[in-house]
C-alpha cells in the first residue's frame, strides 16, 4: 500500500518534471528540472529493488552527464532561443498522429492484461543475500564481462572524440 | 505495488515527451537534453522488466545504457561546440546548410 | 584452268585497287591488261579442252563449301558447259580488247583522275564478277555475280564523280538494277520453295525427269516471271531501262564493256541458262516476248531523235536488247545467245568508236558539232562503217544473220502463239528505224561538212594504235563472226543444210521437256523456203529504203528537209527528244509519294515521337532529380518528423 502510494507521487513528479523539460524556454531550466527528473527516477529505481542502479544514476547521470550540459551552456553564453520551432501544418498533423498512436497504446495497457511484478524480496532478484550491489558485480564481471571491457574502451573512445571534435583549428602565428 | 502496465504508460508518457522535445525544441541542447529524457525512460522500462522477469539482467543493461548515455552526450556536446564556433548560433533554423 | 580465268582478274583488281594505288597510268594499264590477257588465255584453253573433248554434260567444278543450312545446301560450283564457255569467251575476249583501248582512252586524264589504278582496278573487278554471274552453277551463285556486276556498273559509271551528275547517274543504274533484283529474289525464294534446290544442273534433272506436278509448274510461271523482272532491270527492258541511257556519263570504255557487251546481257544468259522452265510457261514467254519487242521499239523511236552520239548507242542497246528477249520469248534462246554474240562485238565496237571520235573531240559528244571527220579520222572512220553496217544487218555481215534469225524466228513462233504478225512488223519496223538511226549517227559524224570550231578542228587527230587496234580486232570479228550462224536456208545454196554451227553447238543446253514438246515443236519444224526468203527480203529491203532515206536527210550535213519535218511534227519531236517523258513520270508518280513519305516519317515519327520520348525520359529525369533535391530541407526538425512518422506506422502495422 505504502509502495503504491510513493509510486503514484513519483510518478506524478516525472510526468511534471519532463513536461518542463520540453516546454521550458530557458535551456538552463530544462536542464534543472531534467535534474530533478533523474533524481526522481533514482527513487524509483530504489523502489523497483534496483538500488545500485539508482545510486549509479545519481552519481553518474545526474551528477556528471546533466553538470557536462550545464557547463557548456554556461559556456556558450547563449541567448534565450525561441522554445518551438515554427510547425507547420505537416509537422501537426504527424503529431497529432502520434499522439493518437500514444492513445491508443495507453487505452491497450490500462485496459489490458495486467503484468504482475514479483513481490520484493524474491530469490530470482538476489542471487547472494548480500545485497544488490553484490549481485550485480557477480553478475557483470562473470556473465557480461565482455560488453564491460567492451564499455571501457567505448568510453575511450568517446573521450578522444570529443576533444578532437572540440578541438579549436591550429592559430596560424603572424 | 502496481502493475508493470502503470510502469509501461510512465515510461511511454517520458519517451514521448522526449520525441515532443526532439522534435519542436530550435535549442540544439533541448534537443540533445530530450534524447537523454528518452534514454531514461527505457531505463525505467527495463527495471520495470527485471523485476518481472525476475532475475538482473535488465539491470545490467540500464547500467550498459547509462554508459552509452554519458559516452553520446560528450560527442554530442563536442559536436555543439564545434557548431557554435562555426556557426555563432545553436538554433537549427538557421543550421540549414544541407538545403536542397 | 578455269581457276586462273575467274581469279586473274580478281588479283588485278586487288593489285590495282590496293598496292599499286599510285603508280602511273601506263603501269596500272599494263596491270589490268595483264590480268585480263592471262584469263584471256586461260579461258580459251578451258574452251579448247571442253569442246575438243565433245562432251555432252556439263562439267561441274567445285571450289568452296558455301551455305549448308536445315535444307539448303549451295556451294561455290562452277558449270563448263556449251553456254558457260561461250560467254567466258566473250567477256574474257572482248574485255580484253576494251582493256587495251582504255589505256590509250584515258591517257589524258588530269587533276584528281590523274592516277588510273583505281578504273583499272573496277574494271578488273567488273570482269571477276560477270565471270562468277556466268560460271555459276546455282541461283545464289549467279546473283553474288549479279549483284557484283551491279556494284562494279555503280563505281564505274560514277567513276568521274566530281560532277553530281555522274554519281547520280550511278545511284539511278543501281537503285533501277535493285528494283529488279527484287524480282530475282522472289525467284531464287520460290524456286528453293518448289524444288528444294538451286542448283542449275539439279533443277534440269527435276524438270527433265518429267515428275512434275501440276503446282510445280505453276509456280514455275511465277518463278519465270519474276526471274524475268530482274532481267528487265539488269538487261534495260520496259519498264526499268532509264539507267542505261543515263549511265553514257560513264567513261566510254565502261559503256562499251558494261553497256553494250558483257552486264546487259546477264538478264539474256540468264533466261537462256533456265530454258527448262522458260519453256514450261508460255504465259510467261507470251510476256517476255511483248516486252521485248516493245522495248525494241520504243527506243529505236527514241534514238532517232537523240544529238548526243553516246545517247543513241545506248537507246540503240536497249533496242537491240529488246531483240534477244524478243527472240527469249518465242523460245528461241539459240537465236537470242547468237544475236547476243554478234551484237557484244559490233556494239562494242560502235561504242569504242564512239569514244574514239570523244576522244579526238577532245570529249565533245554533241553530233551537231562534228561532220567531215572521215578526212580526219579514217581509221575510226572505216571501223564505225563496220559496225554500222553490221547493226543495221547489212548482208554478209554478222548482225544480218543473227537479227535475220530472229524475225524469222518470231515470225513462226508467233503465229504459233497467235500474234507472230504483229511482233514481225514491229520487229522490223524497228530494224527500219535502226538502220535509220544508226546512219543518221554516221553521216552526221562522219560525212558533211564539218561543224566544230576553228579550235577543235585544228586539234583533230587519228588517236593511237592502242586505240584502233582493238577496233580493227572487233570490226574483223563483226564480219565474220556472224559466219558461225549461217540459216540453213542460205547454207543450202552452197550445199551445206546443216549450215547453222551455232544453233547446234548451243543444243545440248537448250532443252524443252516432254509435256512441253508439242507446245514448242515449230522451232524445229520446216517451212517453206518461199515464205523465209519473203520475210528475209521485205526486213532487208526497209533497211535498204530506211538507209537511203537517211543519206537524203544527212548525207550533207542537216538537210532542210528535216527541219521542216521537226517544225510540223514538233508536238512529236519533243515528246521523243525528252525520251517520252519517262523519268519525269516515274519522278511524279514513285519518287515524289516516296519522299513525300521519308520526310513525314522524319518530322513526325523520327524528330516528334522518337526525339520525344528520348528527350522525354531526359527531362523527366531532370524534373525529379530538381523534385527531390528539394525536399533535402536540412532541417533536423523534418527528419526527426520523418522518423518519428515511421516508427509510429511501423508500430501500428506491427500490432493489428
Amino acid at each position: 500500500m505504502g509502495a503504491t502510494l510513493l509510486f503514484g507521487i513519483f510518478a506524478f513528479l516525472i510526468v511534471a518534471c519532463s513536461l518542463m523539460v520540453v516546454l521550458a524556454k530557458d535551456s538552463v531550466v530544462s536542464a534543472v528540472f531534467l535534474v530533478a527528473d533523474l533524481f526522481v527516477m533514482a527513487c524509483i529505481y530504489a523502489l523497483l529493488g534496483a538500488d545500485f542502479v539508482a545510486a549509479i544514476q545519481v552519481l553518474v547521470y545526474a551528477g556528471a552527464i546533466l553538470i557536462l550540459f550545464l557547463f557548456v551552456i554556461m559556456l556558450l553564453n547563449l541567448d534565450i532561443v525561441a522554445a518551438r520551432t515554427n510547425a507547420g501544418p505537416l509537422e501537426i498533423g504527424m503529431f497529432i498522429v502520434v499522439l493518437i498512436g500514444f492513445g491508443i497504446l495507453v487505452v491497450n495497457l490500462l485496459l489490458g492484461e495486467r503484468i504482475e511484478l514479483l513481490p520484493p524480496g524474491d530469490s530470482g532478484l538476489s542471487i547472494t543475500g548480500k545485497g544488490n550491489s553484490y549481485d550485480l558485480g557477480l553478475v557483470l564481471f562473470s556473465k557480461y564481462l565482455w560488453p564491460f571491457e567492451m564499455a571501457s574502451v567505448l568510453i575511450l573512445l568517446a573521450m578522444v572524440a570529443g576533444v578532437l571534435i572540440a578541438k579549436r583549428g591550429k592559430k596560424k602565428q603572424p | 505495488m502496481v502493475p508493470f502496465n502503470y510502469i509501461i504508460v510512465l515510461s511511454a508518457f517520458m519517451f514521448f515527451c522526449g520525441v515532443f522535445g526532439v522534435l519542436f525544441r530550435r535549442n540544439i541542447i533541448a534537443i540533445l537534453m530530450s534524447v537523454e529524457l528518452m534514454l531514461n525512460s527505457v531505463n525505467l522500462l527495463f527495471i520495470g522488466a527485471s523485476k518481472v522477469v525476475g532475475n538482473l539482467d535488465g539491470q545490467i543493461m540500464v547500467f550498459f545504457i547509462i554508459t552509452v548515455a554519458a559516452c553520446e552526450a560528450a560527442v554530442g556536446l563536442a559536436m555543439v561546440i564545434a557548431i557554435f564556433r562555426k556557426f555563432g548560433s545553436i538554433d537549427t533554423d538557421k543550421l540549414r546548410v544541407l538545403r536542397g | 584452268m578455269l581457276w586462273v580465268a575467274i581469279l586473274s582478274p580478281l588479283f588485278g583488281a586487288l593489285l590495282n585497287g590496293l598496292i599499286l594505288r599510285s603508280v602511273s597510268r601506263r603501269t596500272s594499264h599494263l596491270m589490268g591488261v595483264l590480268a585480263m590477257a592471262v584469263s584471256f588465255l586461260a579461258a580459251v584453253s578451258v574452251a579448247v579442252s571442253f569442246i575438243g573433248s565433245h562432251a555432252t554434260e556439263p562439267v561441274l567444278k567445285y571450289a568452296l563449301n558455301w551455305i549448308h543450312v536445315g535444307t539448303l545446301n549451295i556451294d561455290f560450283e562452277f558449270i563448263i558447259d556449251q553456254l558457260s564457255v561461250l560467254m567466258l569467251l566473250v567477256v574474257t575476249g572482248i574485255g580484253l580488247l576494251i582493256h587495251i583501248y582504255a589505256g590509250g582512252y584515258m591517257s589524258h586524264e588530269e587533276g584528281m583522275y590523274e592516277r588510273t589504278a583505281r578504273f583499272f582496278s573496277y574494271l578488273n573487278l567488273f570482269v571477276f564478277m560477270m565471270l562468277i554471274l556466268v560460271l555459276g552453277n546455282s541461283l545464289p551463285l549467279m546473283f553474288v555475280g549479279w549483284e557484283g556486276v551491279g556494284l562494279c556498273s555503280y563505281l564505274l559509271i560514277g567513276y568521274w564523280y566530281h560532277e553530281d551528275a555522274n554519281a547520280k547517274a550511278g545511284m539511278k543504274a543501281f537503285l533501277v538494277n535493285r528494283i529488279g533484283d527484287i524480282g530475282f529474289l522472289l525467284g531464287i525464294f520460290l524456286t528453293f520453295k518448289t524444288f528444294g534446290t538451286l542448283s542449275f544442273t539439279e533443277l534440269k534433272n527435276i524438270v527433265l525427269s518429267g515428275s512434275l506436278t501440276p503446282e510445280m509448274i505453276q509456280s514455275v510461271s511465277w518463278i519465270t516471271l519474276f526471274l524475268f523482272i530482274g532481267a528487265c532491270g539488269k538487261s534495260a527492258q520496259l519498264p526499268l531501262y532509264i539507267w542505261l541511257p543515263d549511265a553514257m556519263a560513264g567513261p566510254t570504255p565502261v559503256s562499251a564493256l558494261i553497256h553494250a557487251a558483257t552486264m546487259v546481257t546477264a538478264g539474256i544468259y540468264m533466261m537462256t541458262r533456265l530454258n527448262f522452265f522458260y519453256y514450261l510457261s508460255p504465259n510467261t514467254m507470251m510476256i517476255v516476248a511483248l516486252v521485248g519487242v516493245l522495248t525494241a521499239f520504243f527506243a529505236a523511236t527514241i534514238a532517232m531523235v537523240q544529238y548526243d552520239i553516246k545517247k543513241v548507242l545506248a537507246y540503240s542497246t536497249v533496242s537491240q536488247l529488246g531483240y534477244m528477249v524478243l527472240a527469249a520469248g518465242v523460245g528461241a534462246y539459240d537465236a537470242s545467245v547468237f544475236h547476243l554474240l554478234t551484237h557484244a562485238c559490233f556494239k562494242a565496237l560502235l561504242f569504242l568508236g564512239s569514244g574514239s571520235v570523244i576522244f579526238a573531240m577532245h570529249h565533245e559528244q554533241d553530233i551537231r558539232k562534228m561532220g567531215g571527220l572521215r578526212k580526219h579520222l579514217p581509221i575510226t572512220h572505216f571501223v564505225f562503217l563496220v559496225g554500222v553496217l553490221a547493226i543495221i544487218g547489212f548482208p554478209g555481215l554478222s548482225g544480218f544473220f543473227s537479227k535475220d534469225e530472229i524475225l524469222w524466228k518470231s515470225f513462226i513462233g508467233g503465229q504459233h502463239m497467235g500474234f507472230g504478225l504483229f511482233l514481225w512488223i514491229m520487229a522490223t519496223i524497228t530494224a527500219g528505224m535502226t538502220a535509220f538511226y544508226m546512219c543518221r549517227v554516221l553521216l552526221l559524224t562522219f560525212y558533211g561538212p564539218n561543224r566544230s570550231d576553228e579550235h577543235t578542228r585544228k586539234h583533230l587527230h587519228e588517236t593511237s594504235p592502242v586505240m584502233w587496234g582493238p577496233l580493227l580486232v572487233l570490226a574483223a570479228l563483226s564480219i565474220g563472226i556472224g559466219y558461225l550462224g549461217i540459216p540453213p536456208l542460205l547454207g543450202s545454196l552452197f550445199g551445206h543444210a546443216e549450215s547453222n554451227i551455232f544453233e547446234h553447238y548451243l543444243a545440248p543446253v537448250l532443252s524443252i521437256p516432254e509435256s512441253m514438246h508439242e507446245h514448242w515443236a515449230f522451232l524445229h519444224a520446216s517451212y517453206s523456203h518461199g515464205l523465209e526468203w519473203a520475210l528475209m527480203g521485205a526486213s532487208v529491203g526497209l533497211m535498204l529504203i530506211a538507209s537511203f532515206t537517211a543519206i537524203i536527210f544527212y548525207g550533207k550535213g542537216f538537210a532542210p528537209i528535216t527541219e521542216t519535218l521537226a517544225r510540223t511534227f514538233a508536238p512529236l519531236f519533243t515528246l521523243l527528244s525528252n525520251k517520252y517523258f519517262v523519268d519525269e513520270l516515274y519522278e511524279r508518280v514513285f519518287i515524289r509519294p516516296c519522299r513525300e513519305m521519308a520526310h513525314f516519317l522524319w518530322a513526325f515519327v523520327d524528330v516528334i515521337v522518337v526525339d520525344g520520348i528520348v528527350n522525354g525520359i531526359g527531362r523527366a529525369c531532370a524534373f525529379s532529380g530538381a523534385f527531390f533535391s528539394l525536399r533535402a530541407t536540412g532541417s533536423v526538425h523534418r527528419s526527426g518528423m520523418l522518423m518519428v512518422f515511421g516508427f509510429v506506422f511501423l508500430l501500428i502495422y506491427m500490432m493489428a
